[in-house]
């Protein structure tokens, strides 16, 4: 054999051995490992115990027999929460010393947090309880969540009025002036959100749709066409927030509205004009804009 | 000729084990790496795979109490029946009958009270019995606190029968939508929002309403004769209802 082939040969087989052994040198350590793992567990077999009852979500059959291919996911994920930051795995080996469930939820996982965040509302609405008048409008509501259950939003209704058939009605054959009843023409105050209520939703079993349920109370002022114009108002409403996506979402809202006005009085009226009190139903559906970005969990 | 084999044979030795070696450290992008709003796209994806609530093939039986929110003159409040079949989980049909109350609504009563307007002169419903179909669009469940499970359904309504007047019964429509909140696989609540459309007498009939306690425009305070309920003229009337109820799934 030449210098040359044997130079060929001694280099090849540097090289070829060097990455055979890098491999087997890896090869080792993940049966290291794994080796590892298996002593501990002939010599310490973890305690697994069976998660205790926190709470009605665990016990109740009917429910963990219910599950939707969103929910197996959100729990192998939340499978992997409960580890303490103290215990973070950093290897294969670190897995032993994960704490068993102390709390399962049925729904562990929100697709839209809203803690810490704003909450941009715009929807268009019609009051559903004016017998006289028409009154179509908008609403925009400016929140803030502090948690996922509690927030304050600022709310403005504008409405358009214009007379239904009945008070038209009344005028012609009853030489009535409906446009002294009572109508508002705006509504502004501020509101404590309550959203304990969330879950999600199946589109004929084709999508999942998540979604939360809120009750607001609060007060505020509504510009009226009565003697006081603006009067104050108490408000409650009720409410569903169906996520789109982690930063917008479809809402509707049905608010009742309170107040006590005197109206101005009809040309055929006879007596003095009484304080009495109104109430408006309000239904308005639109969208929701939460900013900043969601805080990924 | 041998020689040249043999260089051959260990320069490809060679190559092959420099791309052993290079398979062992692959680099990704770090945008290319799946984040976690990336969910997996499935051609035929099922969302929900096993229910509470069982309803395809069953029935339900329910009462219920509502508003005519929209309604001027007479008594805004009714109370009914339902009774449904649901054909699948998808589908169900049933009967609606409603009573309504007696009497006047509140802004009616304000008007007998500052200018004398008698408007139960005019004629008023008495009942309503309607066919009603439901396309139950959303199945879901929500928890109240953490501390609680119920499931929910929301609903399209279609409704056709007919409203039953003092003197005459008309054909109606009604479109809606609803939700049913379970507290158990039997027991629900169920929450209607329905618009109905139908002909109906027009209650605002000149020189007929004023019952002489005020005297307005009528001087001395003189009654009008009290009309027949076939002299009003009719049109079509919408009207908002929201009817809320406890149903019984069996």
């Amino acid at each position: 054999m030449s210098f040359k082939k044997l130079y060929l040969v001694s280099l090849s087989c540097m090289i070829l051995g060097c990455s055979i052994s890098a491999m087997a040198q890896e090869q080792q350590l993940d049966d290291q490992e794994i080796l590892n793992i298996e002593n501990i567990y002939k010599t310490e077999s973890p305690k697994v115990s069976q998660p205790r009852p926190t709470s009605p979500l665990e016990v109740a059959p009917d429910l963990l027999s219910e599950t939707t291919s969103e929910t197996a996911e959100s729990e192998k994920q939340g499978a992997a929460a409960p580890a303490p930051k103290s215990q973070r795995v950093e290897n294969l080996t670190d897995l032993n010393k994960l704490s068993p469930f102390s709390e399962i939820s049925v729904i562990q996982k929100k697709f839209l947090p809203k803690t810490e965040r704003f909450q941009l509302y715009a929807g268009g609405g019609t009051t559903t309880n004016s017998p006289w008048f028409l009154n179509m409008g908008l609403k925009v509501n400016l929140g803030y969540h502090f948690t996922e259950s509690f927030g304050v939003e600022l709310s403005g209704l504008f409405l358009s009025n214009s007379e239904r058939e009945v008070a038209k009605e009344i005028r012609d054959n009853n030489l009535l002036q409906p446009e002294k009843f009572i109508n508002t023409k705006s509504y502004v105050g501020v509101d404590l959100i309550w959203a304990p209520i969330y879950g999600k939703l199946t589109m004929l079993n084709k999508r999942i749709i998540p979604f939360d349920m809120y009750f607001s109370a609060g007060g505020g002022t509504s510009s009226t066409n009565s003697q006081e114009g603006s009067v104050p108002t108490l408000h409650v409403g009720v409410g569903q927030i169906f996520a789109i996506n982690k930063s917008m979402a479809f809402r509707w809202d049905y608010s009742w509205t309170s107040f006590q006005a005197t109206p101005i009085p009809d040309k055929l009226a006879t007596g003095v004009a009484e304080k009495n009190s109104y109430n408006d139903l309000i239904l308005t559906a639109g969208f929701s804009f939460f900013f900043p970005e969601a805080r990924y969990r | 000729m041998f020689d040249i084999a043999k260089k051959l044979f260990f320069t490809m030795l060679l190559l092959a084990s420099v791309s052993v070696a290079a398979t062992t450290d692959v680099e990704v992008p770090v945008d290319e790496l799946a984040q976690e709003t990336v969910y997996p796209v499935f051609d035929n994806s099922v969302s929900l795979k096993n229910r509470n609530i069982k309803d395809a093939g069953t029935f339900d039986i329910g009462i219920f109490g509502g508003l005519a929110l929209t309604e001027p003159i007479s008594n805004t409040s009714k109370a009914g029946l339902v009774f449904n079949y649901h054909l699948n989980e998808n589908h169900s049909i049933g009967l609606l009958f409603a009573k309504n109350s007696n009497g006047l609504s509140v802004d009616a009563q304000g008007l007998k009270k500052d200018f004398g307007l008698d408007f139960s002169r005019a004629p008023f419903m008495e009942y309503s019995l309607m066919a009603d179909y439901n396309f139950k669009l959303y199945y879901g469940k929500l928890s109240l606190t953490k501390e609680a499970v119920m499931n929910t359904s929301l609903y399209l309504s279609a409704a056709l029968g007919a409203v039953k007047f003092v003197h005459k019964t008309y054909p109606a429509l009604a479109v809606g939508v609803g939700e049913r909140f379970y507290f158990s696989n039997h027991l629900s609540l169920k929450v209607d929002l329905r618009f109905y459309a139908h002909q109906a007498p027009i209650p605002f009939k000149a020189g007929a309403l004023r019952d002489g306690s005020k005297p307005t425009d009528n001087p001395g305070g003189v009654a009008d004769p009290i009309p027949s309920y076939g002299s009003f003229s009719e049109r079509l009337t919408y009207t908002t209802n929201l009817e809320v109820g406890l149903n019984y799934l069996f």
